[in-house]
């Protein structure tokens, strides 16, 4: 076949699913910017720098801790020294240690639309509720470990388990979370703050403004404080475009009733609602726990290597076809990963590379590091609040660079041995709207003297497509310190769990994704100096891993302006 | 005329017909986007600012031929733009990444079936041009006058770097045939 009617068949035959979230970012900012333009007819902010500067926990209203966080962020620039020694911050430092509990409501503009919610923090009676406008209702017990979350859809209260979650991020009254977040919160140049005194709804109050610059834009902040009790009365957050462009435009107003709601139908739920309990078992719990206990015991700093093996068919041998190299401390985490620069020249001339890499760890890496016939491809780093990737054509040798995601929560997985057994961080109690953890007895289990965890997802019908009920199993082995020695996960179409067995019903079958299982294992351990037991080898994605828990990492390695331009 | 009519309903601020177009015509310009930069993340941002910017200037927009051409030319623009930018060539998946997902919740991306695959990979081999020659005429049907007009080069421009672009194919997917029998 000629090479023009092969690449005509290749994109006649061409196929590509989106899911319902991947339609909703494409579309998304192009149905805003469509009502924007009919109503107002002026220039728009850049869509991306939308996505850039506010796809963090202080825009959503979803996250339980926003209306705490976005006045830490607030208080943080008053402990500068322009305000920490301050009579005026003082004040405000006893006033809010006395608070025993905060009310708020926040009304937050993004473009044409509009989000309201209220959030009650009880520092009494270690409570945190929320209600928002959709009528969605959260009532986390912190005395009680227990989280009940309504959905006025299905008209259902879910009750679950609270887990690793703590109340106001486990500060004991709003002035220690300020604290907790100040120490997080440690560096901020360019910040500009000014103070001056006013009225306020008929009040004497302080107005600060506090001009953050980000990566992308500036956010601004307003913070009223009444003058007499010197408690926060409000709370003003505009987002800036690098254009200038009004972005986010939101504001919180507080009050401080006594305390807040004793339970969740005092905020509204009704009594006839179906109660459905999805807490994690007691003996899941345990598990789960003495898992936990383990991985808190691993080294949190070290280098690990991860060499990727294929087999080649045509060439008749096992080849190494990429090299990852990941650097962590603590949460700092960065990872390289290494190609040959022409993989087909690579395959050729297999014997000949093979030779030069040798049979040890260091020869390996050195040559696949160092050697003029494989380069570093991808650069991965987190530096504690943003995620940054930077990509080189291996070809030109030319490097490039995708905007930093902020994300201070660091909510996608670790790099490395995050992933990959030790410690293993894709597995967590306590996570609202996730399903209930449950011990599974089965076969492979018993065979194998291992404990089987599973946790089942229900199939979604989103607006254009739908996901397939998903399970999860992860089997840990009680010898090798609880590591995740086997983890399977499986889309299926007809999944016996599935409780809507009609859920697909009218969904175009072609929107439907397809079924899949995929499978890794651990087939040869390691020991840490330390005792500690990691995957040395692990099947399904055929590496093997290196592991240095004594590292000395290259200076500035961590450093995002050391990343190559 | 649906197109037609589809964008004087835009004009006019309807959200279903610009969801309309959107449902008709993603498929193509998705295809294209990967084609030429092989990598779904940022085909998905090019599609995605294409589709922002259409909406950002449907109120001058005048349909003179076909929409589904006059997107994939956005596309195209956009992801020349994008790869002069970023350098972005033929960046596969990477290894620690492939596989099963880690996140919280089951993965819902873009999904490339096995011939999209091989078209991204195929064409990464080629330099930027030629990669766009080959996609422009062969799936956006232009007529090399036409990518001419829109690239603003010469028309024997274009069909050098189609030529020479399905030559390197050529003896790219010869290399392959050998290669899977032995030979």
């Amino acid at each position: 076949m000629k090479p023009e009617d092969r690449i005509r068949k290749l994109i006649s035959e061409s196929s590509v699913r989106t899911s319902g979230e991947a339609d909703k970012r494409i579309l998304g900012d192009a149905l805003e910017h469509l009502e924007r333009s009919q109503q107002e007819r002026s220039p728009d902010p850049p869509p991306n720098v939308f996505r850039a500067i506010f796809n963090r926990p202080t825009a959503k209203l979803a996250a339980a801790a926003v209306i705490i966080i976005a006045v830490l962020i607030v208080i943080h620039q008053f402990t500068g020294p322009v305000y920490v020694e301050t009579p005026a911050f003082a004040r405000m430092i006893e006033a809010m240690k006395k608070i025993p509990c905060a009310h708020a409501v926040l009304q937050m503009r993004r473009g044409d639309h509009e989000e309201r919610a209220q959030f009650w923090y009880s520092f009494t009676s270690k409570v945190e509720a929320s209600k928002e406008e959709n009528g969605k209702l959260t009532f986390y017990d912190y005395s009680r470990q227990v989280a009940y979350a309504y959905d006025p859809g299905a008209e259902q209260v879910t009750i679950f388990s609270l887990g690793e979650r703590k109340f106001a991020l486990g500060a004991g009254s709003p002035w220690e979370l300020m604290e907790k977040t100040v120490e997080q919160l440690s560096e901020n140049e360019g910040v500009q703050v000014t103070r001056k005194s006013d009225e306020y709804n008929g009040r004497n109050v302080e107005i600060h403004k506090v001009r953050v610059p980000r990566k992308v834009g500036i956010e601004e902040w307003l913070f009223v404080a009444d003058s007499d009790t010197h408690l926060i009365m409000t709370l003003k957050l505009r987002g800036y475009d690098p254009d200038g462009n009004v972005m986010v435009n939101g504001e919180i107003i507080f009050d401080y009733p006594d305390d807040g709601p004793a339970d969740i139908y005092e905020l509204g739920v009704p009594r006839s609602a179906v109660v459905i309990d999805d807490r994690t078992k007691p003996e899941a719990e345990e598990i789960f726990n003495t898992y936990k206990a383990y991985r808190q015991n691993a080294p949190s700093r070290y280098i690990v290597v991860q060499a990727h093996y294929n087999n080649i068919e045509r060439i008749g041998a096992v080849v190494i076809d990429a090299v990852t190299r990941v650097y962590t401390d603590g949460r700092l985490q960065r990872s390289e990963s290494y190609q040959p620069v022409d993989w087909l020249e690579y395959l050729d001339n297999w014997p000949k590379y093979s030779a030069q890499m040798g049979n040890t760890f260091d020869s390996q890496i050195k040559w696949w590091t160092q050697s003029e016939y494989s380069g570093c491809r991808l650069i991965m780093l987190y530096d504690n609040e943003y995620h940054y990737t930077v990509t080189r054509d291996l070809k030109t040798k030319r490097w490039s660079s995708k905007p930093p995601q902020h994300d201070p929560e660091r909510n996608y997985r670790a790099f490395g041995l995050g992933g990959w057994g030790w410690p293993l961080s894709n597995l967590s109690l306590g996570v609202p709207g996730e399903p209930p953890i449950t011990v599974l007895d089965n076969e492979y289990s018993k065979q194998n003297k291992l404990i089987c965890l599973q946790r089942l997802w229900q199939g979604k019908v989103h607006k254009d497509s739908a996901t397939l009920p998903c399970k999860r199993l992860w089997y840990l082995n009680p010898q090798r310190d609880y590591i995740c020695q086997r983890f399977e996960e499986h889309y299926l179409r007809n999944a016996p769990w599935q409780k809507d067995k009609s859920w697909l019903e009218g969904v175009d079958p072609d929107r439907v994704f397809v079924e899949k299982t995929w499978i890794r294992q651990v087939t040869e351990f390691g020991q840490t100096d330390a005792g500690q037991w990691y995957a040395k080898r692990i099947g399904g994605n055929n590496a093997v891993i290196f592991l240095d828990t004594d590292p000395e990492f290259p200076e500035g390695i961590f450093d995002p302006e050391n990343l190559p331009k | 005329m649906e197109d037609k009519l589809l964008v004087l309903r835009c004009k006019r601020g309807s959200r279903d017909a610009l969801g309309r177009i959107y449902e008709k015509h993603k498929k193509d310009l998705l295809i294209l986007a990967i084609a030429l930069l092989n990598d779904t993340s940022t085909a998905e941002d090019v599609v995605h600012d294409v589709f922002v910017t259409f909406v950002k200037t449907v109120e001058k927009f005048r349909l003179t031929g076909s929409l589904k051409g006059y997107l994939l030319t956005c596309v195209a623009n956009r992801a020349r733009n994008t790869n002069k930018a970023r350098h972005l060539q033929s960046v596969g998946l990477d290894p620690a990444e492939a596989g099963g997902s880690d996140s919280d919740e089951p993965a819902r991306l873009i999904i490339c079936n096995e011939q999209l695959q091989q078209l991204g990979h195929a064409m990464s081999q080629l330099p930027y041009e030629q990669r766009e020659a080959i996609l422009l005429h062969l799936q956006g049907t232009k007529t090399f006058r036409a990518i001419a007009k829109s690239l603003r080069i010469s028309v024997n421009t274009v069909k050098s770097r189609y030529r020479y672009g399905l030559d390197k194919l050529g003896s790219i997917f010869s290399e392959e045939r050998r290669n899977e029998t032995g030979r």
